[in-house]
């Protein structure tokens, strides 16, 4: 077939050429590679949303859909994709998405709970939930146990995370929590042993009980008689002497503190769970255990007369003992009161001692002039009972042991000088 | 033989008639695309197309940013975000972005995909006239998608602020601008040309 095409004629013209064919075009690499790409995104982007888990709380103020994240040890391993009500409206349940890097706290036994901002020991924590609002905080229970979907929330935080190794101990303070949060430190001599792990009231009329947990280091310094105060806040004590004012750290002012120490005998080493008392203040610590020591005896008076419990005991005009209380006797005629000698100076009480009451100002006018007496001026403000033992000393006193209480002294008394020897003081240097 | 001229050297060449084949132009090896069998360029639009279709879903299922405000992280979809406009009122600029990143990428590839099936059943002039109208409806339309790119962009380079609020671009937002690429070339690659190839037994 030839038809004249041009001025050139049909010979000449050179031949197209066939394209080598392809049995695969190039353009086809596209959508290979774009599924590729899109498969990878998806696979990465789901497979890291990680399980999905839902978790039911009696409310859930702060937590919000989206938003509200879900810690462990303050790392993020999830967010909260949904807030919702239970089907009988009487809790919540929050659905979360855990990162993949979570999934395995989600064991039998991982309990959670929502942090709020609050002031801590350390300083204020989750100042950053104060903008961002609260979060789920996460403590895993015994890991690589099977996996869990659903779990129920704690109202409160845990007394202790599980993973912690420290010795727990309780306390019981019938004034209530005296000021202590959560984390509230345990300071003994000035160092941090441990915290308060949580606060809870206990059985009516037994006040409030305190988790504590000691650091295992120093574990080895609680015994069981080693006694526990509060050291929060600022110790104030004005007397006759000055103003004392104690404060133990600025910090305790605001987080609360609880300190111990040991007295005495140290007794046993304390286990996991025993139950301490904790006392008001170290006055309070000191003064109960000091009242366990020392000679005990009752004072009978017809009539109490400026004589309050906690007033002096004075012999030859130094503090050897206090009045710990008093009461009336069973027949209602006479006032008892319970004296306690320090153990030093037990053995200045004799059988043949005599009691008289050492408070306000006696005066004596005779005919030999106005005799005025003062013992003290601390003891004509509180009142004290002062004792004297005659010359020649009886046995000693028993605990238990009932002397009467005079109204004034007589002068022979003040003249009374008996040898009795004294242990040996225990704040004497050597 | 049947005389053809190059479109890239204008030189003249004797095409074999019966050649189902792609040609090259012996001077240059250019294709000589008045002879080029159909499927050729009609593939390359499927491939295009088939890979803006794959990457329209991850482009829409996940998120196009995450943002961090006063240390809240939140990532939105394409979708969560025109839900979020519709949400807060804003129903114009949500109705814009709901076309530019939703309805108008779709069209695109139902459209062109539209033309491809069709082209070899198509009728008299009157639908060839309407096929290529809308080919270059579509042709036109292409770089308005690219909105939410230059949205997130744009975003992206002004919002950093630190701790206090950052914005990045999230896979959605690259598989989304993808897509708008591919198929602008997919739209690019069509040749007009097959609308009008008319079979002789046709003519």
């Amino acid at each position: 077939m030839s038809k004249p095409t041009g001025g050139v004629p049909q010979e000449e013209l050179p031949e197209a050429v066939v394209a080598g064919r392809h049995g695969f075009q190039i353009v086809w690499l596209v959508p290979i590679i774009a599924a590729l790409v899109a498969l990878a995104l998806l696979y990465v982007t789901f497979e890291r949303q990680g399980k999905s888990i839902e978790v039911t709380f009696a409310d859930a103020s702060g937590v919000d859909a989206g938003k509200t994240t879900i810690r462990y040890r303050d790392v993020v391993i999830g967010t909260v994709e949904e807030v919702r009500l239970s089907k009988d409206f009487s809790h919540i349940i929050v659905k979360a998405q855990i990162d993949e890097n979570g999934e395995r706290l989600l064991v039998g036994g991982t309990s959670f709970w929502i942090e709020r901002p609050r002031i801590g020991p350390k300083g204020i924590s989750g100042l950053t939930t104060i903008v961002s609002g609260a979060y789920i905080a996460v403590d895993p229970g015994k890991l690589g146990g099977s996996l869990k979907r659903n779990f129920q929330g704690l109202a409160d935080p845990p007394d202790l995370l599980k993973n912690d190794k420290g010795l727990h101990l309780g306390l019981t303070s019938v004034a209530g929590t005296l000021g202590l949060s959560q984390g509230s430190p345990l300071i003994h001599k000035g160092i941090r042993v441990g915290q308060v792990t949580s606060l809870k009231l206990g059985k009516p009329n037994t006040g409030a009980t305190i988790q504590i947990s000691v650091k295992p280091a120093y574990a080895d310094r609680i015994h069981s008689h080693t006694r526990f105060w509060n050291s929060s806040g600022v110790d104030i004590n004005a007397g006759l002497q000055g103003i004392n004012v104690d404060i133990a750290s600025i910090s305790t002012i605001l987080t609360g503190a609880i300190s111990f120490d040991t007295l005495g005998e140290v007794g046993e080493p304390a286990a996991p769970g025993d139950q301490f008392t904790l006392f008001k203040d170290k006055k309070d610590a000191n003064h109960q255990y000091r009242e366990s020591r020392g000679l005990h005896i009752l004072l009978r008076t017809p009539r109490l007369e400026s004589v309050a419990d906690g007033d002096s005991i004075l012999y030859r005009g130094a503090s050897v003992g206090r009045v710990l209380s008093h009461y009336l006797d069973e027949n209602g005629r006479d006032v008892l009161l319970r004296v306690q000698i320090d153990s030093r100076y037990a053995t200045l009480v004799r059988e043949n001692s005599v009691f008289w009451n050492a408070s306000g100002i006696h005066s004596d006018l005779g005919f030999t002039g106005l005799h005025v007496q003062v013992s003290s001026l601390e003891a004509l403000i509180k009142g004290a009972v002062a004792f004297a033992t005659p010359d020649k000393p009886g046995k000693a006193a028993e605990t238990g042991a009932l002397f009467d209480l005079a109204n004034e002294s007589k002068g022979r008394w003040l003249k009374w000088s008996p040898l009795i020897s004294l242990p040996p003081s225990e704040r004497a240097a050597p | 033989m049947k005389r053809v001229i190059c479109p890239q050297c204008g030189d003249a060449c004797g095409a074999p008639e019966e050649a189902r084949k792609q040609l090259l132009c012996p001077g240059c090896k250019a294709p000589l695309t008045e002879n080029s069998p159909p499927q050729d360029s009609t593939s390359r639009v499927w491939a295009l197309l088939i890979a803006a279709a794959i990457l329209y879903v991850p482009a829409n299922l996940l998120p196009i940013f995450d943002m961090e405000l006063v240390g809240r992280p939140s990532s939105d979809t394409i979708l969560g975000g025109i839900a979020a406009l519709f949400a807060s009122g804003m129903w114009f600029v949500g109705g814009i972005v709901f076309l530019a990143s939703i309805v108008i990428p779709l069209l695109k590839i139902l459209g062109l995909s539209f033309l491809l099936i069709s082209t070899s059943r198509l009728g008299g002039v009157e639908a060839r006239l309407a096929s290529t109208r809308l080919y270059r409806a579509i042709e036109s339309i292409g770089p308005w998608s690219m909105i939410d790119v230059f949205v997130v962009s744009l975003t992206i380079s002004l919002v950093q602020f630190g701790r206090l609020a950052s914005f990045s671009a999230g896979p959605g937002a690259a598989c989304f601008a993808v897509v708008v690429v591919l198929t602008i070339m997919a739209a690019r690659s069509f040749d007009p040309h097959t609308l009008w190839a008319i079979p002789e037994e046709k003519r």
